[in-house]
């Protein structure tokens, strides 16, 4: 099968100079882990500390903006389509009661009561070009209605194009949120679901409390600075966010047959499974059949595939 | 909340979430490195512990619970008991290659004959998978890769000889020691001899249809003479409940005690390999 390399260890003496250890963040996380770990560690202390390694941290704070962000653009997107809605609304309201009624109320009224006051009553063809005119009026008015909706929905086709070419795809148009989408599920869920069985907060704390005292930079914006100020674990959102993903993990096989996510999960997996050659970055292929991966995963793979 | 009924979930969350862990999984092999260059058998054996926990999503790596999840799952998956991942050992024996005894500080050698009892079951599943989802098999079978550990620790038989210390070396690319502070390493000095690691080694089954093989790890005998008992771990890197430990007892002779003809060292060692 295999023989191992040269002397002490294969693992203690790596010599390939492309060694991923050798980059700086790697190696403040090895760092971080060597003044963290014990040789009575176990495994949950170092889950929490492979969970809040430097870069992990960084990594979690990058997805948090990123995740603000686009929450910003999407409930901004939200409000102009509503306005867009209700301005339409408004629109073809305006434009049935004209042709409902009649026509333009005041305009129409004003020219009938000028005909009114104007012309002899009698003058019945005159009355019978008027309303010739009128309807004539009305018929521009729907052609230039249509005209209008069209010209929109063109312009609407242009503009999504030429963002779609040029990369400039909102992603706030097309992304659920949570909290801002009704009933998308994400992390709010994640901890509400993981609290219901006693997994949140981490258990991590509650087997090994030291934990709890255990510090982190957590940098603040004042009204010109920026400040650095050490927290706890519990007061560092990034923290709390990698530990929150960790704790999922851990209950993927209670998360992923829940009764509220049970029909995006078989939706998933059948996805996951047809192209599941793909994912090299993975796992072997058969273990998507057995082992209680996430949803994420077969998420993730549908984003990749749109 | 319905997101059942209208398959809806936050990308922001669920999507960074698979990259968290990809990395904390890199992060976590990388820190194997940790507990290899301080060989700290405890620490390495939880570490890959922790792995597999992460990796399968459990809670508990050896509840009863669910080690009979695990195994229910795997059987029901890979056509019954046989497809329950397990490793047999044919034979076990630690000698020096090529010479009658093992002497102090020699090159020797943990030889394993193995017999991955589950290969066939994986292969056939894999393959109807394959048919069922119209993939070449070859594709998904290249993918495959199964890991387990080989962790080897030594203690002498004889009470009266003090443990041997603990000898640790930067490495060349800055992984391991240099990473530990002065505190910290004290830790790992105090530890006793027998949670010492002698070596710890991967080995990687790049073939799901191998149902055979023998394995050779070469590490270095202790060096003071006398009679040892070996500790063996075998442990998996993906599976829960079919890692493996014995014991071997060998004697270890003083170097000077004994001729040997002087040897080419080679870093290079042909591996025994042999598919079933």
């Amino acid at each position: 099968m295999a023989t191992s390399s040269a002397l002490p260890t294969a693992l203690n003496t790596p010599t390939d100079p492309l060694s991923p250890f050798n980059s700086p963040e790697i190696k403040l996380d090895m760092m971080y882990l060597a003044s963290h770990f014990l040789p009575t560690s176990t495994h949950y202390d170092i889950l929490f500390f492979i969970s809040t390694v430097p870069s992990l941290l960084i990594f979690a704070k990058d997805t948090m903006e990123r995740a603000d962000q686009l929450k910003k653009e999407r409930i901004e997107f939200l409000k102009k389509q509503k306005k867009e809605k209700e301005r339409r609304q408004v629109e073809l309201t305006m434009f049935d009661t004209v042709l409902n009624e009649g026509g333009w109320a005041d305009e129409d009224d004003n020219n009938n009561n000028n005909a009114k006051t104007n012309t002899p009553i009698d003058s019945v063809g005159e009355e019978s070009d008027d309303n010739n005119k009128t309807l004539d009026s009305l018929e521009a008015i729907r052609q230039a209605k249509e005209a209008k909706i069209r010209a929109e929905k063109e312009k609407e086709l242009l503009a999504k194009q030429v963002a779609e070419v040029t990369g400039k795809t909102s992603l706030a148009e097309n992304l659920l949120l949570e909290d801002v989408d009704e009933g998308v599920l994400g992390r709010k869920w994640v901890e509400l679901t993981l609290t219901q069985v006693g997994q949140w907060p981490p258990i991590c704390f509650k087997k090994n409390p030291s934990l709890l005292q255990h510090t982190f930079p957590l940098e603040k914006k004042n009204r010109r600075h920026y400040t650095t100020a050490l927290v706890t674990a519990m007061d560092h959102p990034a923290v709390m966010r990698t530990l929150c993903i960790t704790a999922g993990r851990l209950n993927s096989q209670m998360l992923n047959t829940h009764t509220e996510l049970g029909k995006s999960v078989i939706f998933f997996n059948v996805i996951y499974c047809i192209n599941s050659v793909l994912c090299v970055d993975f796992y072997p292929l058969e273990k998507y059949s057995y082992y209680s991966y996430p949803f994420s995963i077969y998420f993730d793979f549908i984003s990749e595939c749109k | 909340m319905n997101a059942s009924k209208t398959n809806q979930v936050d990308s922001t969350y669920f999507k960074s979430a698979v990259e968290f862990r990809q990395r904390a999984s890199l992060i976590l092999e990388g820190s194997l490195h940790l507990a290899a260059s301080v060989k700290s058998y405890p620490l390495a054996k939880t570490l890959i512990e922790t792995q597999v926990m992460f990796k399968v999503g459990v809670l508990s790596i050896s509840h009863p619970q669910t080690i009979e999840w695990f195994r229910s799952t795997m059987a029901s998956t890979y056509g019954g008991p046989e497809g329950i991942p397990a490793l047999e050992f044919r034979s076990k024996t630690i000698r020096t290659p090529d010479e009658n005894e093992i002497a102090t500080e020699d090159l020797c050698a943990l030889e394993l004959d193995i017999e991955r009892k589950h290969a066939d079951n994986f292969t056939r599943q894999k393959i109807e998978l394959c048919a069922k989802q119209g993939i070449p098999p070859q594709i998904a079978l290249s993918a495959y890769r199964e890991i387990w550990w080989i962790l080897i620790r030594a203690k002498n038989m004889d009470p009266t000889v003090p443990a041997e210390k603990l000898d640790v070396k930067p490495n060349q690319d800055g992984v391991g020691i240099t990473f530990f502070d002065k505190k910290n390493l004290k830790q790992y000095e105090n530890e006793a001899e027998e949670n010492r690691l002698v070596h710890m080694f991967p080995f990687v089954v790049p073939n799901v249809a191998q149902k055979a093989g023998k394995l050779t790890v070469r590490f270095m005998a202790p060096k003071k003479a006398g009679r040892y008992k070996f500790f063996v771990d075998v442990k998996s890197g993906e599976f829960l409940g079919c890692d493996h430990d014995f014991t071997l007892v060998a004697d270890v002779v003083d170097r000077n005690t004994v001729q040997r003809v002087e040897k080419v060292p080679s870093d290079k060692v042909e591996p025994t390999t042999e598919s079933g």
